[in-house]
């Protein structure tokens, strides 16, 4: 009897199932004491609602046949539309985008120092002979060379 | 005709083959729902989500599993998606709790307890030893087939019916009762 209630102690004790499990297993099962200090089948069947008692409730097949016609299974989303997919495919574009800057950061710098050049360069009057000229520029296409025409104005 | 049987036929579209499905889990489905509802029309609600989810997931279902076992587990999520809606509407389920007798609407089959008696023993216990407790009195499921209907393990289910048949006890004891 000591057992039984020490047991029983032990259970409440530690709100663990695993814990829990193992004193019944081990000794509640086991025990005429503990098994008579439990509800028998007979006791549980006569306090819960049984199957007769709810005989006369509504018929659920005509719902159920208009839920199955009307409502069709699940269907699958696409796989684009998936959550996974859509993380997975932000953070490509993201990484993709973050590389692009940084690629034109680090390597286009040169570039853009040579844009910068470019508008520098500039002919703020030209002379021939001591005389005002007309200056013209030609620079090939996709070429650093610049050609420079200097013609007398009349 | 066996479920395995009839499931066949309505995986091949045959719908009216789910009636009879239907018509053998019936009144079991009402009944393992009210025990956790404790409402009428819940229970006949969360059955009949259940039967048509049921259907519409036949495909998944896996044959050498028990289809008992895996009709009651989607009873008990539709009984627990019920009772989250319940909880949204707590003027509802107070109303509920407080005329228990209009809600139930059934007769006791036996007369030793009335039915505000079952519900006050109904009420001290959570679902899970409920549902633990209906199959293990009603259909002989063992801890194993409980953890499976409840997807926890043989041990917690077992520790769920161990509380379950105790506070029924307690409930006989301080009652006077003994059957």
């Amino acid at each position: 009897m000591f057992r039984c209630k020490l047991v029983n102690f032990l259970i409440s004790l530690f709100p663990f199932h695993k814990w829990q499990d193992f004193l019944i297993r081990t000794h509640v099962q086991k025990c005429e004491i503990c098994a008579s200090q439990m509800a028998s089948r007979d006791e549980a069947k006569a306090l819960i609602i049984q199957e007769d008692d709810v005989k006369h409730f509504r018929d659920l097949w005509p719902a159920i046949r208009t839920g199955v016609a009307d409502r069709k299974p699940e269907k699958k989303a696409l796989f684009f539309l998936d959550r996974k997919w859509v993380f997975a495919t932000t953070g490509f574009v993201a990484l993709f985008l973050a590389g692009f800057l940084f690629y034109s950061l680090l390597f286009q710098s040169g570039t853009v120092g040579e844009q910068e050049g470019k508008v520098k360069f500039q002919i703020n009057s030209i002379r021939v002979g001591d005389e005002p000229a007309t200056p013209f520029l030609y620079q090939p296409k996709d070429s650093d060379m610049i050609l420079i025409w200097a013609e007398k104005s009349m | 005709m066996t479920d395995e049987e009839l499931l066949r036929n309505c995986l091949l579209g045959e719908v009216e083959e789910y009636h009879k499905i239907v018509e053998r889990y019936r009144t079991k489905a009402l009944a393992i729902a009210i025990n956790l509802l404790g409402n009428r029309q819940d229970a006949e609600d969360a059955s009949q989500d259940a039967f048509i989810q049921v259907y519409q997931n036949l495909e998944k279902f896996d044959f050498q599993q028990s289809f008992p076992n895996w009709f009651y587990s989607i009873l008990y999520k539709r009984c627990l998606d019920r009772l989250r809606k319940r909880k949204r509407f707590s003027q509802f389920f107070q109303r509920v709790k407080t005329e228990p007798s209009q809600s139930m609407c059934t007769q006791p089959t036996n007369p030793v307890f009335s039915l505000l008696e079952k519900q006050e023993l109904l009420s001290k216990l959570n679902l899970k030893e409920r549902i633990s407790l209906f199959l293990w009195a009603n259909d002989g499921y063992s801890s194993e087939e409980i953890g499976e209907v409840l997807k926890c393990t043989a041990s917690t289910a077992r520790v769920y019916l161990f509380k379950a048949r105790k506070k029924i006890k307690t409930f006989l004891e301080s009652k006077n009762v003994s059957l």
